[in-house]
Parts: structure tokens; sequence; C-alpha cells
């Protein structure tokens, strides 16, 4: 009886999500500092309603993979990774519950897994300049987060305060973001509202969970994890060709978007 | 003290008045006009001017709370996606609250916008990027190694491989000039850094400059870029090792390079004799091999040598079986004469003196036939190597290139060995030359942006004498003569003379069109004079042992390939028209055949999902005969042997067919690759032999259907909780075909060969990792008797990383003979390496043990359709060598 209650309430509650089904569908370009220089542009798609703002990037279903595996290359061998998934990366943000949720996809070094980020309101500075995105009035708005400042522009417009990334909480819908240093940016690409396009609203779930804490730690030294697998599979013959990997632990986050965390101050 | 005091009270007041005085809350709900629920709005309070003062969101039901500081005449907007938005006027006055409450009308909303172009800032320029060396040095690197380390996107791998991205680089050039092509771990492993201005990365990188974009081209390349004070400097390093507790062993190597603007100069050399082969590095630059490479032309062609002494080794790791003393110097310069003008030259000297010692035993069983054969060999080769190469590049315009390549080669090999046949001592002597003459002219045309023209052209000329003696005389049962030694000369002349004109059009949605025409002519001179001796005195020259033939084979084809893609298929089509003339003279006799076919492949990629991929690929393969196979006379091709040709034209037909399944991918817990190639050669060469047991006689004939299968199949599983990755392999190859020995009838023999075999790694982060592995390998021949044996071959290392300064790496082998007596059939071995960095990149020390449990012989077994053998050889002796490494 218990159980079909708590079935009940929540069939209820995700009807709830649903009840002003008015969603859209927003478009970004995202480049990331930890990549390559030559980093490729995200495509990143946002879902919206009125609660919640889905972010989604590196998903097949729009997002080319590149190829993997392990070939021979002349005398060396190449190893090819690849990123993403069907369900993609996930940002998964709830404002009435003020929750943010994140979704990693299956990498060599980690299964899927989730992450339950802090809900970190950004001090922005609003300021007076002005520039137009695609037709749409933007202001210039200035914010730390987690160890990099931010000059985005949102436009007030779109009265959401919504954003790409982790970048939100302006009176108006963030349009174009980049960092101080020019390392992260974002662009916008195109809005599409209301969109007929469906789309999951719930919390993505996996198996494995990380605090923010141990998620933090597994991409500081993701180069030791991802070691670790690869090394079990290597040929003999390569013994220890890969025992000494290049010595660019980056302690200070430099190609990380986020450097300082919240407990780290 | 009393500052501060004063300081802290009136902070305190300040912010007390501050906090009392201004804060105003101004409090409201937003609902939606017909349905009266909660709206989820944006509110914000401007001044006037429509300055954004302060700002919220609505939270549960539509409340929201704003505070604010500023007293005076407000705006209050409240806006929401889907409503109109509304405005408010409200005046501040004193630190109450205000309540405003906002009633929204429902509005439709569609907003469709789309950036055409979104705006980013220039950071690359197209497929090239480029990395100012300053911001990335931190002043403790030596190397070009150290310094690519610390570019954001470039890997080095310890053993010097670059990878940008995960891709390995094609080549590191030096202000634009290429030494050493894939060989570029010379240039990154020795080059200092304080000359670098810049790196650069090409993707996309073709070798051809004008093929830039139009090939399917994944290659990627690094160029340095010089600083302008940079000129004329000499650099080097130095490494050196000497065997501690063994006899005399010694390894030394040094590289010394001056990089101009106008000259550059790179000289290396190595000595050793621990079994390294020293010119590895350089090695595929005397004969390049670039597959499916338009200007490729000739590649493939080389002269024959008919003879070697018995050297085949036995399947162990190089440095355990070459027994060898080698030295060899490199000179490299590449000067540039004008913007438009470069000479590349490059050469090099090798010599290298080489033992081999071996006792065999092989039991003969053909029909009624039995004998056993006993060969206790020593020998030696003495040999000499000169390689000289010149490139000159002329761009004409921006859109056409003149290349021209030159080489010549010349190695001189002397061979000796003392040889225990049953109880004949033989003395084999062998005088092998080799000279080489390669020229080359390219000419590429980019006539228009998606398509280049090339013509090629080459011409090669090599001949490979051989003098080859033998003191003693075994051949009685075949020459009646009264010799007690025999001498052949045998020579290979090769001419090769080719031209090609290839078009390469992309078309716009990335499919590539490739056309060749071209034509080919190789000519070959084959001699052979056999001849019995008694002591200095020519007795004869045997009839059907010589041989004096010329034959040319002309190939004029066309060749038309296309490469399409469609969602989830990548279809490949190719097709080649041959038209041959081929022409035979032998002893004045001359005959002709002009055959013309055509060969068709097809290829088809499958990716079915994420999980399953399927590549197949089917050829249908004519192939013209070559030298070796028309010659008419025997030639003797060892101490006891003698082969024939089929003394006529052929083309054997057949046809092959891929199949390779994959599951999973390589990174995942479990991943499945299995490969299956069958193939059916409708004609091929088998061989009709006499086999006696002081002779061997075969020549060539033509069979009909033979048939050969292999599957492979590897299977990878990663266990989380052990950190390890267990692989299991699986293998088997069949091969039925027939020959003739000792005039019997046509005789079926049915090979077959399984191996199977598992590894498990681990990949601990800590200091210790191991790696152990068996693999059994089943070998069965089948004629009218059936002979089989298992092999097996075990290993354990263990590896050490005590730092990054100090490390150790352990490897131990087992093999096992399952066919060899008790007292033989075992053979361990130990491998050490340790190795102390003193000083990063200036001063290293290294301790390699190699054989440390001394196993001097090594014996293994194998069976075929006529013999079983079992053979021992003489490895390195065990050896500890100190090392140490500097540079200046």
């Amino acid at each position: 009886m218990k159980n079909v209650l708590i079935l009940f309430t929540a069939i209820l509650f995700t009807t709830f999500c649903f009840s002003q089904n008015k969603s859209g569908l927003i478009i970004y370009d995202i480049k990331y500092p930890n990549e390559n220089k030559n980093s490729n542009w995200v495509e990143t798609r946002m879902y919206f309603n009125d609660t919640l703002s889905i972010s989604t990037a590196f998903s097949t279903k729009f997002y080319k993979n590149t190829k993997e595996g392990i070939e021979q290359d002349g005398d060396g061998l190449r190893v090819n990774f690849k990123y993403g998934d069907e369900k993609g990366e996930i940002i998964h943000r709830n404002f009435k519950t003020e929750s943010i949720l994140l979704r990693f996809p299956k990498t060599t070094a980690f299964d899927e897994f989730t992450v339950d980020d802090n809900w970190l309101k950004i001090d922005w500075k609003i300021q007076e300049d002005t520039i137009t995105i695609s037709n749409f009035k933007c202001k210039k708005a200035i914010g730390d987060f987690r160890g990099r400042s931010y000059i985005v522009w949102f436009t007030e417009e779109i009265p959401l305060p919504y954003g790409p990334w982790k970048l939100y909480g302006l009176p108006g819908l963030i349009l174009q973001a980049e960092d101080t240093e020019k390392m992260f940016t974002v662009n916008f690409k195109s809005i599409e509202y209301p969109t007929s396009r469906a789309f999951e609203v719930n919390k993505p779930i996996e198996k494995e969970t990380k605090t923010l804490k141990d998620y933090v730690y597994a991409m500081d030294n993701y180069q030791d994890f991802l070691l670790e697998k690869l090394r079990a599979k290597m040929p003999r013959e390569m013994a220890s060709s890969l025992t000494k990997m290049p010595s660019k632990k980056d302690t200070k986050r430099t190609y990380k978007v986020e450097k300082i965390f919240e407990w780290e101050k | 003290m009393g500052k501060i005091k004063l300081f802290v009270f009136l902070y305190i007041i300040f912010s007390i008045n501050n906090i009392c005085s201004a804060q105003t809350i101004i409090e409201g709900v937003v609902t939606d006009l017909e349905t009266s629920k909660g709206v989820f709005a944006s509110v914000v309070l401007k001044d006037e001017n429509g300055k954004i003062i302060t700002y919220t969101n609505t939270k549960n039901e539509g409340y929201f709370e704003l505070k604010a500081t500023l007293k005076g005449v407000f705006n209050l907007n409240v806006s929401s996606l889907s409503y109109e938005a509304q405005s408010k006027k409200i005046e501040i006055t004193s630190s109450a609250k205000i309540k405003e409450d906002f009633i929204l009308n429902p509005k439709t909303t569609v907003l469709q916008e789309v950036v055409v172009q979104s705006r980013r800032p220039i950071t690359v320029k197209k497929d090239t990027i480029i990395f100012d060396a300053k911001s990335f040095l931190q002043g403790n690197e030596q190397v070009v190694e150290d310094l690519l380390k610390k570019i954001p996107g470039l890997n080095v791998l310890s053993d010097g491989t670059v990878k940008i991205g995960n891709q390995e680089v094609e080549k590191v050039m030096i202000d634009g000039d290429d030494f050493f092509e894939k060989g570029y771990k010379i240039v990154t492993k020795n080059m200092p850094v304080n000359p670098i201005d810049k790196v650069e990365v090409y993707q996309n990188y073709s070798n051809n400059k004008h093929l830039k974009g139009i090939e399917n081209s994944e290659k990627v390349a690094l160029n340095l870029t010089l600083k302008e004070d940079a000129k004329r400097i000499w650099f080097g390093n130095a490494f050196g090792g000497y065997g501690l507790v063994s006899e005399n062993r010694y390894e030394f190597r040094a590289n010394l390079m001056n990089f101009g603007k106008k000259s550059k100069h790179y000289f290396l050399t190595n000595f050793n004799n621990i079994g390294i082969d020293a010119v590895g590095d350089i090695n595929h630059l005397i004969r390049p091999f670039r597959y499916d490479e338009p200007a490729s032309l000739g590649d493939n062609q080389s002269a024959n040598s008919l003879l070697a002494l018995n050297y085949e080794l036995p399947n162990l790791k190089k440095r355990r079986v070459n027994l060898n003393n080698a030295e060899m110097l490199s000179l490299n310069s590449i000067f540039t004469l004008s913007d438009k003008v470069k000479l590349k030259t490059l050469g090099f000297l090798n010599t290298d003196e080489v033992d081999f010692f071996k006792n065999s035993l092989q039991q003969f069983s053909v029909g009624n036939t039995t004998f056993t054969n006993t060969e206790n060999f020593v020998g030696r080769k003495t040999q000499l190597t000169g390689f000289g190469k010149i490139d000159f590049t002329y761009d004409i315009s921006k859109t056409k290139t003149f290349e021209y390549t030159g080489k010549f080669n010349k190695t001189n090999e002397k061979n000796r060995s003392d040889l225990l046949f049953n109880n004949d001592l033989l003395n084999e002597r062998l005088n092998a030359n080799n000279q080489l003459f390669d020229q080359k002219v390219i000419y590429t045309n980019k006539f228009k942006d998606n398509k280049v023209f090339l013509l090629s052209s080459r011409y090669i000329n090599e001949k490979t004498p051989q003098n080859y003696s033998v003191n003693q005389f075994i051949f009685q049962d075949l020459f009646t003569e009264n010799a007690n030694n025999t001498k052949q000369f045998s020579e290979n002349k090769m001419q090769f003379a080719g031209v090609e004109a290839h078009l390469l059009d992309k078309k716009k949605n990335g499919d590539l069109f490739e056309i060749k025409i071209g034509n080919q002519l190789r000519i070959d001179n084959l001699t052979t004079r056999f001849k019995l001796l008694q002591d200095e005195n020519n007795l004869v020259f045997p009839n059907g042992y010589q041989n004096n033939l010329t034959y040319t084979t002309n190939d004029l084809y066309l060749s038309a390939k296309y490469r399409l893609k469609l969602k989830k298929f990548t279809l490949l089509t190719q097709a080649d028209a041959h038209q041959l003339f081929n022409k035979l003279e032998n002893f004045d006799k001359k005959s002709n055949q002009n055959p013309f076919f055509i060969l068709p492949k097809i290829g088809l990629d499958w990716k079915i999902n994420e999980k399953n991929k399927i590549i197949t690929s089917y050829s249908y393969n004519t192939t013209n005969a070559g030298v070796l196979d028309v010659y008419s006379g025997f030639v003797q091709t060892g101490f006891r042997s003698f082969s024939k040709g089929l003394e006529e034209f052929n083309q054997l037909n057949s046809s092959s067919a891929i199949l390779n399944y994959t599951y999973g991918s390589w990174g995942d817990k479990f991943f499945a690759n299995t490969f299956i190639l069958y193939s059916k050669n409708n004609d091929f060469f088998s061989t009709n032999s006499i086999i006696a047991q002081n002779y061997s006689q075969s020549e060539k004939i033509i069979i009909k259907d033979r048939e050969f299968l292999s599957i492979s199949s590897s299977i990878d599983r990663y266990f989380k909780p052990i950190k390890s990755n267990l692989k299991i392999n699986l293998g088997a190859t069949k091969t039925n075909f027939k020959n003739i020995v000792n005039n019997s009838n046509l005789r079926e023999v049915k090979n077959f060969n399984a191996d199977y075999g598992f590894e498990l790694r681990s990949g601990f982060r800590g200091f210790f990792n191991y790696h152990i592995g068996s693999k059994w390998n089943y070998n069965e021949v089948e004629t009218t008797i059936k002979n089989s044996f298992t092999d097996n071959m075990s290993f354990f290392d263990l590896s050490f990383m005590f730092s990054d300064n100090f490390n150790i790496q352990v490897q131990s082998e087992r093999y096992f003979f399952g066919n060899l007596d008790k007292n033989n059939n075992k053979y361990y071995f130990l491998d050490l390496e340790a190795r102390y960095v003193v000083k990063e990149n200036k001063l290293t020390f290294f301790l390699s043990g190699n054989n440390l449990f001394n196993t001097e012989t090594f014996r293994n077994y194998s069976i075929s359709d006529i013999n079983i053998s079992q053979t021992e050889y003489r490895l390195m002796p065990r050896y500890v060598l100190l090392k140490m490494e500097y540079r200046f």
C-alpha cells in the first residue's frame, strides 16, 4: 500500500512537471579549455520549461563521434578514444528545488555516473554595455564562478534565468559567454520556442553516483585513472612504454573550466 | 592600536546604519490570469533610465521577494515567457515592506532564431595552429620533446612517440624542412629547445602540399620555427655503455646538429655489439614503403637475390640472437638555395659483422625414402653499406611543383661458413653485392581548387651479383664428373622505368574520385653459371644448370577508384585494367605473350550500431609471373639445394575475401574482435622435387586449386576489482595444397596450425605492475602420414616505478617444446633494466642485464611435408651493461 502511494505521488509529481508543457530548445556552441587548443566547438542543446533547464552535450543523437580503437601506426600505436553516448553529458537544473545534477557518459576510465552539484548563486554585476545577438538586445554582466571570471551577454527579451553550462541567474537568458582568459567560450546558435521535440525531463539516473568531491578528484587525476586501465591492455612489447606519462598533471587546473571549488577557498 | 579601534568602531556604526536605514523589501505573487496558478517569472527593479537595480525570480506559487537599498521612484517589471510583461511604478520611501501582486495575461510567444554565423574569436588558421614557444617554456626543458610535453593537446609518450590528440604525427620539420620523416624521434629526443621560436601544428597534412584538402588525409605534422639568432650553433649529445661483468660488450651513440636558415645539418652515429640494428632509425629512408600514396610508383620494385647462407633465426627477440658488431655514421644536410629551390642530401655508411652458430638435425621421410642429415654451421657475415640520397624541390609557381629524388646504394657482403654436414666439412663462401641507382621525378599541378594532376616517372637500376663456392663436392649422385668443389655466379639485373599520370578529384560532398593511367616496364636479366671444378680447374658447366635470360614485362594500366560514404556504410570500389606485354628471351629462344585482364575490388564497411562493426572486402587478383618464375636452368640456392622456374609465361588467378567483426570498443570492459581471411588460388605455383640425402632439386609446376583459411579472434575483459585486463587470443590457419616429391603422384598436403593463449596485465597506479601470459601453438602436417607437435611460451614481467627518476623493469620467459627430449625442451630467460636520472635531460644512468640465466643455446622443433627438424642456435650470452647519457 505504501509503495502504491509513493508511486502515485511520483506520477503526480511527474505530471506536475509537465503541467505547463511549454518548452523550448536552445543550441549553444561551447569551447572548453581542457581539451586541445584546437579543440572542437561542442554543440550543446539545452531544453527548458518553466522549472527545468537540461543541457546535453556529446550525445550521439547529434554529436558525431570521432573514431576510436587502437591501431598500428608506423612504428608506434595510435590510440583513439571517444567521448559521449546516447544520453550524453547532462547538466540537469531544477530552479524550483534549486538542485543541479550532472551526468557523465562512460569513458575508458569510468563508467557512467551522476554527480549532485552545489547550487551556487553567481553574484552578477550588470553593466550598461549592450550588443545585439541575432536580433536580441543583450546586456553585459560580469560574474565569478569557481575560479574564473565570466563576461556574459543576456537578453531580457527572453525572461528566463537560464544559461549555458553552469552559468545562470540573470533576469534573462544568457546567449553568449566567455571567461577573461578566453579559454571557455559559449556562442549562441539558435532558439526554438515552443518546441515540439520531446525530451526527457526526469533526472538522469545511473548506477554509480559520485559526490562532488569525488568527481573533482577523479577529474584531477583522470590521466592516472585512464593509465590504470590502459596499462592493463597493452601488448607485451610495450612493457615500459606507458610506465611514464607526460608529467603534465595540471595542479593549477589551468585547462579546467572549474579551477577553485567552494571548499578549497 | 587606537587608530584601528576607531576604525572598527566607525565601521560597525556605519554598517548598522546602512542595514537599518536602507533595506526595503518588495514582495508579491505573480499569477496566471486564466488559471490563477503561480507563474515562473523574472522580476526586475529598474530606475527611470532603465538601469537594473536588482532582480529575482518567482519561487513556489509565484511568490517573489526583492530587497532594495535605494530610495526613489522605480519601475518594477515582471515578465515571463508566454505572458505579456507588466511594469508597475513604485516609490520606495522608508524601510517599509512593499507588496505588489501581478496577474499576467498569457500571450502566444514564438521564438525561432538561428544565428547563421556565430561570432568566434579567430584563434587558428585553417588546419594550422601556432604555439608560441616562449609561453610554454618553464626553464627546465632541454630537448624538443620536453617542450612538446608542455603544450596542451600534444602528447609525448615515453618511447618518444608524439601525438596530437591521439594521433601520431607524420613528421617533425625544422623551419619547414624535414630530415627523417617518421623517424622524427631522432630530432625530438636530441634537439635542444633554445633555438625554437614557435611550434606549428598542421592538420590534415599531406606529404605533397598540393594534395592538401584533396586526398583523404588524417595525418598531422609538426613544424618547429627557429629564432632569427639561432643560426650556426652546434648541439649534441652522447650515450655510452660498457659491459661490467661480461666479455667486451658496448654501445655508443652520438648526435650532432646545427640549424641555420640557409643550411641545416644533422649528424649521427651508432656503434654496438649488443644486437641493436644501427640503421633501424633511418632504414625506411632507403626503401620507403608508402602504401597507396600518390606518386609511390615503383616502390615495390627490387632485384632478387638467389642465395643466402642459411641464416634463419629463431623466433626470439632480435637482441638475443643477433650476434653483431655494427658501426654506423650518417650525415644529413638541407640547403635552401633560394625561395623556390631546396636541396636535401643524406648519406650513411654502415658496417656490420654478424656471427651465426647453428646445429641441426633433419629427419626426412618421403614415401619409402628416409634418411637423417646433421648440419653444424658456423658462419660470419661481414657487410659494408654506403647510401646516398638527394632531394631537389623546385616550386615553379604556387600551384606547380617539380621534385627530383636520386638514390644510390652499394652493399658489399662477404659470408663464410664452416659447415660440418654429416661427416663432411664444407667451407662455403658467398660474396654478394647490391648496387642500386634510383631516380624519380614528380610534377604536381593543382589546376583547380579541388583537382590535382600528378605526373611521376621513375627509373631504377639494380643488380645483385653473387659468387658462391663450396670447397667439397657432395653431388656425386647428380654428376658423374670427378669434381671436388663447385662454384656458382649469379646475377639479377633489374631495370624499371615507369610513368604514371594520376588525377584526384574531390567532389563537393567529400567523395573522392581517382583515376590513374600508367605504363611500367621492367627488364630482368638473369644470368647464372654453375660449374664443377677439380681444385682450381674448371671441369664443366653442366647442362640444365645455366641461365641466361632476359624477361621483359610491360604493363599498361588504367585504374579507377571511388570512395562513397553513405550513412552507416562506406563503399570502396576499384577497378584496374592491365594490358601486359611479356617477352622472354632464353638462350636465343624468344617468346611473346600479351594478356589483358581486369581486376575488380570492392570493400564495404558497415557500422551496424555503436557496438557492432563489420568490415568486408573482396578482390580478384591476377599475378603476372616474375623473373624467378620463368627461368629454365637449375640454380643453386643452398649448399645442397637447387631450384628452377617454369620456363614459360603465366598469370595466376586468385580471389580473396576478408571479414572483420568487432564487438564493443577497445576502451570497453568487454571487447571482441574476429578476423576471417579466405583465399582461393585457382592456380598456383607448387613444386616437383627430388629429395636425396646430399641434394634436393625442385622445379616449379602449376597446380589447380589451393585453399587458405585463417581465423583469429581476441577477447578482452577488464576486471575492475583487481584492476587487471584478461586477454584471450585464439587463432587457426588451414591450408591445403598439392605437390610432387620423388616422382610421386600429386600428393595432398594439409597444414593446420592453431594457437591459443591468455594474458593478464595489471594497471595499478602504485609503483608496481605485473604482466603474465602463456601461449600454446599446435602444428599439424598431414601427407600420407601425420605429424604434429605443441609448443608453449610463457612470460612474467614486473615493473617497479620507485619515482620519476628511478625505475626497474624485469622480464622473464619460459619456452617449452613438446616434441624435444626432456633435457632440452625447456628454456628460461631473465632480463633486467634499471634507469636512474641524475639530472633530468642532462645526465642519466642505465643498468641493463641481458640473459641473466645465461642460457647459451636454444633449440626448436619444426615439421614440414618432407621432414622433421630440430635446430639449436647459439645466443647472446649474459651481459650487464652500464650506460650513461650526456647532453651538451
